[in-house]
This record gives structure tokens, C-alpha cells and sequence, in this order.
């Protein structure tokens, strides 16, 4: 449809033009001052034009243009599926779905041998082409939430404190030296995650994810959001067998972190992530 | 290379400026101005198909126009970024152009393309571990039908037959333009092969995002060209230029985080790398 349309008004965009300079052949003689300025808006017609190719979608916009502001779409960006697992947009009469697919790849190239990273290097051009429709892969680098993070290593490590204690406890030694290897083992776990709960305060709160994003289109919306899941679908199960992983459909809040920005950057580390950028332009 | 649509665009606009400008002869003064309206606004279609990423950038920071691509998020007036405020924090998105794997899929030596495939892993984890902000490294691509991908490698194969075998007619052939034509005919073979070994023909779009955070848009920006300036030098490891995408393409790609769009409207617009 936009296309259609992008042709109608390069044509009449034309046409006008060509319209002023007949009307400024026909009344040269008559009015020069008319003759300059249908000429003048003849130029126009052509610019515009020109800049119809590219531009198309400002031209309605621009009319309804206030206080410098071109409003292209008031509506949310998109709305999130019923279920979850999908964001939907409207364009026009269909209704475009979205899927996001996760691909949990924890391997590391220093953990390769050459061949291997070869191979590994093969296998991401094979996933390029697991379907034919077009997709996009994405590698996303966002700020942990670490307060949510330390709350879980906090019960973690709560958790094995109490263990401790109570097996402790159980074998009348309280206060006393472990004697068990049991005991021994829990006291060690709980070394462990007191480490964890310091090194992960201090270390820096970034994480990285890959995923695989696929559209459909429909005339409803269960249509779309069912053709989406169907082509997600595929999509993780060619993912899988390429690099024998189990990758899945995100879902609910999985996927705002890959399209909200302030789910990218939590609110919680906001003033970490501010500060160490203030603190690089400064030096 | 240029398309039929723009010799199309060009050349009936560019006509009717000429047409102006004959017309606009032998009438004094203000026909002389109209000249050099007319030759301004060849200039200006020029541009705007050549350079428009400078133009309109310049055109809507002279008016100060936001757009507004969906609520809550505005492009800036320098067409640079996404802003997207919440809680009173400005988060701006910017967008750099990327083609890291350029010397894989046009591998024109071939016997050098394990070294690269493993390099490119270590070149990565390396680039990766040194970003201590977000960022996204997106490839988009759209796998081509391998009939026509061949079809096209076969008629590209034959025009360079075609000019080699006239090239050796000639009664004193150069030697040079004879290497430059087997260069060009091994690297075709070398795509056919790898077509004929079962890979599929692919055309990729490669773009890198980042997202900054502050306290006001001016700094949120600062923040981002700070951001992607490191982006830019740290994937500069991969030998390849990385450019910040500027214009229209900002909103487009801005809309691809919601909407994967079809073949048809990717080739309309951006050129794509195959």
C-alpha cells in the first residue's frame, strides 16, 4: 500500500510541476511576475518529488506537524500478546506479531581449540539461513539487575547458613571443630556464596544474551501471534540442532528486556551505569 | 552501481529542473534567478539521493522538528538517536552500521578463510569483554532464493568471459586487466562452489545499538556518542569501517525492534550486504 503510494505522489508531484511551467509558457508574455513564480513553485513540485523516494512517510504527518513536532505513530509501539510470549503492532489492516527467541550459548573461545572455532564460526552463517523468511539474531550486552541478583545469593547463602548451623547443632558441636565431612562440605558452600555475595557487589553488573527475533503478519490478532509462534518455533528448533541447545520463546518480562531500554538498564543500577560514564567523559 | 529506480528518479526530475532552466533564458533578471534556482535544485536532488543522510538531519535541526516515532519515544532534532524518557530518565538509542563478517561471506582467498572464521571468535569475545555499557550487535538477514542467486552468479561469470576473451583479441592485451579478470572469475567460482556445497545465498544487514542513560536529553546524548565512539573504535579491531547511522534509517531501524519487515520493504531501504 505504501508503495502504491509512493508512486502516485511521485507522479503527481510530476505533474504538478509540469503543470506550472505550461502555465508559466502560456502567461510569460502576459505577467512576468506570475510567470516567475509558477516557475518557482514548479521547482518545488520537482524537489519534492525527488524527495518523495525517501520521504513519503513524512508527507501526511508534516501536515498535522505542532509546536516541531512530527508525530509518525501516537500509539504505543506495541502491544504485548495475551499470552505473553508476543508483541503485536498494527500497520495499516494486518497486525505484524513478533517472537523472540532465546539462545543460550555459554561457550567460550578460549575454551576452543581452532577447528572447534571454525566449526563454531560455521555453524552461526548455517543459523543465518535456518528459515526463508527474513529474521534478525541479536547479541545483547544489558546491565544485570543486581539487586535482584544479590537477593538471591543472599537466600542462598541464609539458606546454607541455616543448614550449617542446624547440622552444627545436631552434632552437639556448637562452637566447636566440624568433624564430619558433611559438615565440612556445608561450611565450605557457605564460604563459597559469602564470596560470591562480596565479588558480586563489587564486580561489574553486565550480562550478555543472544536471541533470534521473527515477525508474521495476519489479519487478526490471533492469526498473527499464531503464525509468529509457529515460525519462532521453527526458528528454535533449527537454533537447537545446529548448536544442540535447547532455545525457547521468551516470554512476558524476558521480553521487554530486549526492546525497553529502561529493562536494559534497570532502575536499580541506574546510578552505577550514570556514574561510570560521568566518570570516562570526565577523565 | 546504479538502479533502475534511480535513474528513474533522477532523470525525470533532473529534466524538468533543465526544462526550467531553457525555459527561464531570455527573460532578464528574473530569468536569471530562475537559472539559478533551476541549478540549486539539481544540486538539491543530487543530494537528497546521494547524501540525504546529511540533508535532512541539517533540514530538521535548523527547525528544531522531533519526531515522534510512538509514544513515549522521540527522535532527536539532530537525527542521531531514540529517546525514550521514564521515571525522568532520558534513555537515548543510537545505532552504528557494522559488517563484521564482510571478509567471510566475500571471501575472495580462500585458502585464508579458516584463519579468519577463528579469528573472528577471539576478535569478538576480546571486543565483547572490553564494553562495560549496553549495546546490541544485530544481523539481519534475509536467505535469497539459490536458483536466481546462481543464475546471477551465471551471467556475472559470462559478462567477464565475454570482456577477457575481448580483452585477448585486442592486439596488444594488458596484462594487468588480464589478472583483474581471473581475480574476478575465481572469486565467482568460489561462490558457485559454495552454493553448489549446499550453502545458501544470504543478504545480511549488520547494525550495532547502544543505549545511554541521564538525567537530561543533552546528557543522555553526550553519553551515547561517548558510548558509540568506543563502540566504533573497539569493533574497528574487526578491519572494517563502522559508520553512526544518521537520517531516516534511525526510525527504521528503531522499528525493527518491534517488526521484522519483509524482503520487499528491507531492499527498499537500506542496501544490504550479500
Amino acid at each position: 500500500m505504501a508503495f502504491e503510494f509512493r508512486w502516485v505522489l511521485f507522479i503527481g508531484l510530476l505533474a504538478a510541476s509540469l503543470v506550472c511551467i505550461v502555465l508559466a509558457v502560456a502567461i510569460v508574455s502576459i505577467n512576468s511576475i506570475a510567470w516567475f513564480v509558477a516557475l518557482i513553485f514548479a521547482l518545488i513540485f520537482d524537489v519534492l518529488a525527488m524527495a518523495s523516494r525517501y520521504y513519503t512517510y513524512l508527507f501526511e504527518p508534516i501536515r498535522k506537524m505542532h509546536k516541531g513536532k512530527l508525530v509518525l505513530d501516537s500509539n504505543d509501539p506495541y502491544i504485548m500478546a495475551p499470552s505473553g510470549n508476543a508483541i503485536m503492532k498494527r500497520d495499516g489492516e494486518l497486525i505484524y506479531a513478533t517472537v523472540f527467541v532465546k539462545i543460550p550459548i555459554y561457550r567460550s573461545g578460549t575454551e576452543m581449540q581452532d577447528p572447534e572455532k571454525v566449526e563454531f564460526a560455521v555453524m552461526f552463517g548455517k543459523m543465518l539461513s535456518i528459515i526463508k523468511e527474513p529474521f534478525r539474531i541479536s547479541t545483547q550486552l544489558y546491565v544485570l539487575n543486581k539487586d535482584e541478583y544479590l537477593d538471591k545469593i543472599r537466600n542462598k547463602l541464609n539458606e546454607a547458613q541455616d543448614k550449617y548451623n542446624q547440622m552444627v547443632e545436631k552434632s552437639g558441636r556448637v562452637g566447636g571443630k566440624e568433624t564430619s565431612p558433611e559438615i565440612e562440605h556445608m561450611r565450605g558452600e557457605v564460604t563459597m556464596w559469602k564470596n560470591m555475595f562480596a565479588s558480586v557487589g563489587r564486580a561489574k553488573s553486565h550480562s550478555m544474551i543472544s536471541y533470534a527475533v521473527v515477525s508474521a503478519a495476519g489479519g487478526t490478532e490471533e492469526e498473527a501471534v499464531n503464525l509468529a509462534i509457529a515460525k519462532g518455533d521453527e526458528l528454535a528448533a533449527g537454533i537447537g540442532s545446529t548448536f544442540g541447545i535447547v532455545a525457547t520463546i521468551a516470554t512476558g518480562d524476558e521480553i521487554l528486556q530486549f526492546i525497553e531500554p529502561d529493562h536494559m538498564i534497570p532502575v536499580a543500577n541506574l546510578n552505577e551505569q550514570i556514574s561510570i560514564r560521568s566518570g570516562e567523559r570526565q577523565v | 552501481m546504479v538502479d533502475e529506480e534511480t535513474i528513474l528518479y533522477l532523470s525525470s526530475t533532473a529534466m524538468l529542473a533543465l526544462l526550467i532552466l531553457f525555459t527561464a533564458s531570455n527573460n532578464g533578471l528574473l530569468g536569471l534567478l530562475i537559472i539559478v534556482f533551476s541549478l540549486l535544485a539539481i544540486g538539491m536532488i543530487l543530494c537528497i539521493n546521494y547524501v540525504d543522510f546529511l540533508i535532512f538531519p541539517a533540514f530538521t535541526k535548523l527547525f528544531r522538528i522531533k519526531l515522534v516515532p510512538a509514544n513515549g519515544y522521540t527522535i532527536s532534532d539532530g537525527q542521531e538517536a531514540v529517546v525514550k524518557v521514564s521515571g525522568g530518565v532520558y534513555y537515548a538509542t543510537g545505532y552504528l552500521t557494522g559488517n563484521i563478517y564482510g571478509y567471510v561471506f566475500t571471501s575472495e582467498v580462500p585458502e585464508e578463510s579458516d584463519k579468519d572464521f577463528s579469528g573472528a571468535v577471539d576478535r569478538w569475545e576480546r571486543t565483547a569483554m572490553n564494553i562495560d555499557f549496553p549495546f546490541k550487535f544485530n544481523v539481519m538477514t534475509m536467505p535469497e532464493d539459490v536458483q536466481v542467486y546462481r543464475d546471477e552468479l551465471d551471467g556475472q561469470r559470462g559478462y567477464v568471459e565475454f570482456q577477457m576473451s575481448r580483452e585477448a583479441a585486442s592486439t596488444k592485451p594488458n596484462d594487468m586487466t588480464m589478472q583483474e579478470f581471473q581475480r574476478k572469475l575465481q572469486i565467482l567460482q568460489e561462490k558457485m562452489d559454495r552454493v553448489s556445497q549446499g550453502e545458501r545465498p544470504l543478504n545480511v544487514i549488520m547494525y550495532i545499538e547502544s543505549t545511554a542513560v541521564g538525567v537530561s536529553e543533552k546528557e543522555a546524548l553526550d553519553t551515547l556518542t561517548l558510548q558509540l565512539t568506543e563502540l566504533q573504535t573497539l569493533f574497528n579491531a574487526f578491519d572494517l569501517s563502522i559508520f553512526r547511522v544518521t537520517g531516516r534509517e534511525v526510525h527504521f531501524l528503531h522499528e525493527f525492534d518491534y517488526k521484522i519487515p519483509t524482503e520487499a520493504e528491507l531492499r527498499k531501504t537500506f542496501q544490504t550486504q550479500k
